[in-house]
């Protein structure tokens, strides 16, 4: 039982790995030409893996610890007007296209690993807020007030109600946060970031569709084995309250 | 135990008060209900006692301390709350809803185990079919219990109630009132009850206190509510046929005392006594108890005559048509419409002899209403 419920539980990411593993494989063996086969070789496809993980994780990492404080912060019922006004904000934020977040900074930040790094941290911000803020308001006033008729703190009304209620709609938030940011992370190749939009951007600028399409499937398989790994780590923690 | 003093309170961005000026005193071991239209303050003043809403002017003393000096968090500790709706907490178990104040007092594990345990079997759940499930399983007669449960939880003195009966059928409501007035008997908290059922005021309160506008129109026990409304307002309120409604809302103990005129002599009583005493009786006989007061039955005035002599306790006849002490007015008069009497014996749990109802003092409080 206990062996067949944590098989369960790793199939569909090791799956996952197999699949991007096959994806690379294939390319590889088979690049289509000698002008894909410079960009597709083992050593590179294996570095630009790692530069495009590097960038999700950091810049999601950062966003997570920055916005889900923030969040609650703005939820709080001394800043409510400061609340309204930030979520606003978001979601006006939230229509600027990707790209031209990366562009913006880079004009300002300059190019490379880093200026990435903090527009993807910047766009990444916005759902985990939005969703941190909306999971917080969505808990039934007449429960808030039942813990604070009864004499809990604040604090512990926070941590003990309004957290756990939020809960499934801040994870939602940070899931939607970071399969944008495995796709918007292709974008970082045009700031010179590195990252499987390498591959995208040559293979559109030489005419070779394998590399498009080794790159695109290798970091759709990326954002659907994140969002994966994340809805366990949800489950998880739920089941352990 | 709880004193308003001119309490009044005005809500941010409005001119009206929502309470007016209110002077209220429920005493230990009362339930004091608050019953008025929606918008009336009833809720807000309930609020102002555990410091939800801070009273604008006034004061609220409980057990003759002022709450504006007591912490908050300490003194909603000690004060039960249940809510509209209830409020339980979605995410938790029934068990850990329960379990929310003690935890609050750091109580040890066990003890809170116990106490929860102890409650769920109180109001009626097996705590082991129920302990474990979420709110969202029961159904709402059910969560109505835990709500009372979660409030009395860590045994506070106080507990306020906003119409905690409110969103069930009333075949539950009536149920869990029933119930609740016999977990009040054993307790005995002070509780304020707020609701807009004007018949549940009068079956829960020892006390009501009718709030209109903000204002407090009356606090009088039910029994001055239905026989001397303070004014229209009341009179609308709780309606036209309340002649009726007194006999069914009202229990007999509570007009229990000297309104009738029927004598109760010992068993070892001489008959020679009894011919005096059955002249004055209402019903044309005198009741006979025995050395500890309980009831064995009535001695009329044909049957003194015919004894002759002896004592009380040859010639009286078993009575049939007695009724228990929690029973209410139209339970009384039903009785004595079955056995075709005009009266009928009221008698406590020990059979001992606590009053008699007779047709001529029902009579009399109808008439009361209808002048």
């Amino acid at each position: 039982m206990q062996l067949k419920s944590w098989l369960a539980r790793v199939a569909v990411p090791l799956g996952l790995i197999l699949a991007g593993v096959a994806v690379a494989v294939y390319f590889v063996e088979n690049p289509g030409g000698a002008m894909a086969a410079r960009v597709l070789s083992y050593p590179k496809v294996i570095r630009l893996i790692n530069e495009h993980l590097l960038m999700v994780v950091v810049s999601s990492s950062l966003a997570i610890a920055a916005a889900v404080p923030l969040g609650i912060l703005i939820s709080r019922p001394a800043l409510r007007v400061l609340g309204i006004i930030i979520e606003n904000i978001i979601n006006v934020a939230q229509t600027v296209p990707s790209l031209a977040v990366l562009a913006l900074f880079m004009t300002i930040l300059g190019l490379g690993f880093k200026t990435a790094v903090f527009a993807l941290w910047l766009y990444s911000l916005l759902p985990i807020l939005r969703n941190t803020y909306a999971g917080i308001k969505s808990v039934p006033p007449d429960v808030i007030e039942a813990a604070r008729g009864m004499g809990m703190t604040p604090l512990r009304i926070l941590t003990r109600i309004e957290l756990p209620l939020a809960y499934p709609i801040v994870m939602a938030g940070i899931r939607t946060a970071v399969v944008v940011n495995v796709g918007t992370a292709t974008l970082a190749s045009f700031i010179g970031a590195g990252g499987l939009g390498m591959m995208i951007i040559s293979g559109i600028s030489v005419s070779r569709p394998t590399l498009v399409l080794c790159g695109a499937l290798l970091s759709a398989i990326m954002a659907i084995l994140f969002d994966n790994v994340l809805g366990q780590v949800e489950n998880y923690l739920l089941d352990r309250g | 135990m709880i004193k308003l003093e001119n309490v009044t309170k005005v809500f941010a961005n409005q001119e009206t008060p929502a309470v007016k000026n209110l002077n209220l005193h429920i005493k230990k071991g009362e339930v004091c209900v608050l019953v008025g239209p929606s918008g009336c303050g009833k809720t807000t003043t309930m609020k102002m006692i555990n410091r939800l809403v801070e009273p604008t002017e006034g004061t609220v003393y409980i057990d003759g301390k002022d709450t504006s000096t007591v912490n908050p968090i300490e003194l909603r500790l000690n004060i039960g709350y249940v809510i509209q709706e209830i409020g339980l907490f979605p995410h938790l178990t029934i068990a850990e809803n329960v379990a929310t104040v003690p935890r609050e007092k750091k109580w040890p594990a066990e003890r809170i185990r116990q106490r929860v345990e102890e409650l769920l079997n109180l109001v009626g759940l097996d705590p082991q079919v129920y302990g474990n499930r979420k709110p969202a399983d029961l159904s709402g007669g059910q969560r109505q219990r835990v709500g009372v449960a979660r409030a009395m939880a860590a045994d506070p003195p106080i507990l306020l109630m906003d119409e905690p009966f409110g969103a069930v059928d009333p075949i539950t409501r009536a149920k869990l009132q029933n119930e609740f007035l016999r977990i009040q008997e054993q307790m005995q908290k002070t509780i304020v009850f707020v609701t807009h059922d004007i018949d549940e005021a009068i079956k829960m309160g020892d006390k009501i206190a009718v709030m209109r506008k903000g204002e407090l129109v009356q606090y009088s026990t039910p029994e001055e509510l239905l026989s001397a409304p303070a004014n229209d307002f009341v009179a609308k309120l709780v309606g036209k046929n309340r002649s009726i409604k007194r006999l069914h809302l009202i229990r007999v103990d509570r007009v229990l005392g000297s309104n009738h005129n029927v004598p109760v002599v010992k068993k070892n009583t001489p008959v020679r006594k009894l011919e005096e005493l059955v002249d004055g009786s209402e019903i044309g006989a005198v009741l006979v108890v025995d050395e500890r007061d309980r009831l064995l039955g009535l001695a009329s005035a044909v049957d003194i005559r015919e004894a002759g002599g002896g004592v009380a306790g040859d010639i009286y006849q078993p009575l049939p048509n007695t009724i228990g002490v929690g029973a209410t007015l139209s339970d009384a008069l039903s009785v004595m419409l079955n056995y075709g009497e005009g009266y009928v014996a009221v008698v406590d749990k020990a059979n001992q002899l606590t009053g008699i109802i007779t047709l001529g003092f029902l009579l009399g409080l109808v008439k009361e209403d209808a002048a």
